[in-house]
């Protein structure tokens, strides 16, 4: 890409950036309060960016629609700034949010229990209660779960000594215990998976933020990143800057240079790469492959890949009728799987749902997506994007979006790395009304 | 429920819309039909592997099985191909068995440069030919675009072999191999608007006890730093030699 067009599409992005989270809003159908009767129920899965943000825009988009939201926890930390949390530059309660405003502002119905199963013919949801409960509409978010023992020797046992710490809270504490414990010139050693993964770029500023703590901490140590893959997302972005800051503190090896990890020993802290190179870590992190949470596979709206194929007028299976999927579960390619995407396809849904119970036809769908990434607390890169249907597709509106300039001041690196804050903290309120 | 599945099912298929392929648009793919011999072209036994959806179509995982109980007595695999149907050059990757092989699977990455069928054809001894085929869609995922787009040299460098740690006698095994070569087609521009020209890893030979028992041709459709994996039923005295189109010639025993 040619700085020219690189510094046009940055000036697009601004554009966006301006027009904040009220501007991705699609137009969502209200529908009149002195509408009489039952509205329908809606059950949503899972309290993540996707999940929270459909209950709260259904109730948004119509109040006497029952909404009730089945999550496990009572705080969810989130992925995003977890890896601040990774390199203690925030706290794990400062990614932490909580259910009181879907409660107590939208009069959100919310259990805190597993939902096990799912009977999509009888619209059944059964939760680790035992309770059955009935839904008009069923929204799952179930976010990802890993591939157990793809990589031979990394199980869930195995990943509480060697965390993936690619889902927010006691792994993220315990991959910062190790780090905190490791040596002043130890290594830092992480295995990424091969494309579709949760935070295509999450890997990458995870190696820059342990980079930074190790800079300041115990400068004579490394980080080595063992890739599944050729090339990664934001990449010359992200290996210039390295060099710029952390000097040869990260070594990255993609798959062509032997950085397939086929075997990992936990105990030993050891893995094995596809052509045989043994590698040591002093901490070790295992991001392992993954695919859509398990109540996906449970409700039949995954296919043969593990992932959710869904309409994408209005993300509805392609399988099972009246459950839509949102999130980092679903086949949503040009989209990302990020925070960012689930919140925007969580108010399609939303939008979806709520015209479906009224027996109207759904708004066209847009989205957008920005993927901040700090390289150390003040220096920011992003890649962004807007997406449409065309020919029952989702395509990236041309023209749209775009990386961050490669040859950018420092004083742009730091404005994108207060824009970061910002974004998070816009996107946090918007999803659990989180105050700042 | 039963039209809505319909509904589903024809959104599917509609998701191609511009490489839409019926069971005999192979036919059309001209390089694939001077390929097909046979009076009868097979499906049963060949199984072809790709993602549904691919957000790197520089290096897409591909893996071909070929189930053996379907051959007749003396009769083994002679040769499998995998051909495009929307790639500038419609040849992907071809496999030559010099002997019978017990165990035909066999994993490479190719490159698919839109949304397109992936076609396999395997042909027997006997010259009977089985034929398979996979939809991919091919989308550059919106966060993973990498912003490098350098040229590297084209010349052929660290050859790798992984032989498998333990081999049962009697049970093939799996052997990997790569070198690492940018496998540059001739249809990239630098910046300038210069053609880069074309430089190719043509070929890799495995020879058992010094006789070739598989050779594998790359074309523009296989990926940079051609990868391939295959089984083998004997896994000592083996060389491996890669050839690029200027003549040079790597050597590599395990």
């Amino acid at each position: 890409m040619s700085n020219k067009n690189t510094s046009f599409s940055t000036s697009r992005r601004r554009l966006l950036k301006g027009l904040g989270m009220v501007g991705l809003l699609p137009a969502i159908p209200t529908i009149a309060a002195s509408t009489s009767g039952h509205a329908g129920h809606v059950i949503v899965v899972g309290g993540g960016f996707g999940g929270a943000t459909a209950a709260k825009y259904i109730k948004r988009g119509n109040p006497k629609i029952d909404v009730t939201l089945i999550e496990p926890n009572s705080t969810f930390y989130t992925c995003p700034f977890s890896n601040l949390v990774l390199a203690g530059e925030r706290s794990l309660d400062s990614i932490g949010h909580n259910y009181d405003e879907l409660k107590n502002v939208f009069g959100v119905k919310v259990i805190h229990a597993f939902a096990e199963d799912i009977d999509g013919v009888a619209h059944k949801v059964t939760l680790s209660t035992g309770e059955v409960l009935s839904y008009d509409r069923l929204l799952l978010s179930p976010g990802i779960d890993m591939r157990w023992n793809a990589i031979e020797g990394y199980d869930q046992a195995a990943s509480e000594k060697a965390p993936h710490a690619w889902k927010a809270g006691n792994q993220t504490l315990l991959l910062r215990k190790q780090l905190e414990e490791m040596e002043d010139g130890g290594t830092f050693v992480m295995s990424v998976p091969a494309d579709p993964f949760r935070c295509p770029p999450g890997p990458y500023e995870r190696a820059s933020l342990v980079a930074h703590y190790l800079k300041h901490h115990k400068p004579r140590s490394k980080i080595l990143i063992l890739d599944s893959k050729d090339s990664f997302s934001k990449q010359g972005l992200f290996t210039n800057a390295w060099k710029e800051i952390y000097g040869d503190m990260i070594e990255w090896v993609g798959v062509s240079g032997d950085g397939r990890v086929v075997r990992v020993d936990a105990d030993k802290r050891e893995v094995e790469t596809e052509f045989g190179t043994l590698h040591s870590a002093s901490a070790l992190n295992i991001i392992p492959p993954q695919k859509a949470g398990f109540i996906a596979d449970r409700a039949g709206v995954t296919n043969e890949s593990g992932w959710v194929p869904v309409n994408p007028n209005t993300f509805e299976s392609q399988q099972v009728a009246d459950i839509y999927v949102v999130g980092d579960a679903t086949i949503a390619a040009p989209m990302p799987k990020s925070g960012f995407a689930a919140n925007t396809q969580g108010k399609v849904a939303a939008a979806a749902i709520v015209a479906s119970l009224a027996g109207i036809t759904a708004p066209d769908p847009y989205w957008a997506n920005t993927c901040y990434s700090l390289v150390n607390p003040d220096y920011g890169i992003s890649v962004a994007g807007v997406y449409k249907v065309e020919d029952n597709q989702i395509i990236t509106v041309p023209g749209s979006g775009g990386l961050s300039a490669a040859d950018a001041s420092s004083e742009i690196r730091q404005a994108e790395a207060a824009y970061a804050v910002g974004w998070y903290e816009a996107i946090t309120q918007d999803t659990w009304g989180t105050k700042y | 429920m039963s039209v809505r599945r319909l509904l589903a099912a024809f959104a599917l298929v509609s998701c191609f819309p511009a490489t839409a392929q019926t069971a005999s648009d192979w036919q059309r793919l001209a390089p694939l039909a001077q390929t097909v011999k046979a009076e009868e072209v097979l499906s049963k036994g060949i199984d072809l592997t790709l993602p549904l959806v691919a957000e790197n179509g520089a290096a897409v995982p591909l893996r071909v099985n070929f189930d053996t109980s379907q051959l007749a007595e003396r009769e083994f695999i002679r040769s499998i191909r995998v051909f495009s149907s929307g790639n500038p050059n419609a040849e992907v990757i071809d496999f030559h068995f010099e002997a019978p092989f017990s165990r035909v699977e066999l994993s490479t990455r190719i490159r698919l440069s839109e949304s397109q069928t992936v076609f396999v054809l395997a042909e027997s001894n006997q010259g009977r030919q089985w034929l398979n085929q996979r939809d991919v869609r091919v989308t550059v995922s919106g966060c993973l675009m990498t912003g490098d787009d350098s040229v590297e040299a084209a010349a052929m460098n660290t050859p790798r072999i992984a032989l498998p740690r333990n081999t049962r006698p009697g049970e093939a095994a799996e052997v990997r191999t790569l070198i690492n070569h940018p496998m540059e087609t001739g249809f990239r521009e630098t910046a300038a608007g210069d053609v880069i020209p074309q430089q190719l890893v043509e070929s890799l030979t495995i020879e058992h006890n010094n006789q070739p028992i598989l050779l594998v041709k790359f074309h523009t459709g296989t990926s940079a730093n051609p990868f391939v994996s295959v089984f083998l039923d004997e896994t000592d005295n083996l060389l491996f030699r890669w050839e690029d189109q200027q003549g040079e010639r790597v050597e590599e025993k395990p």
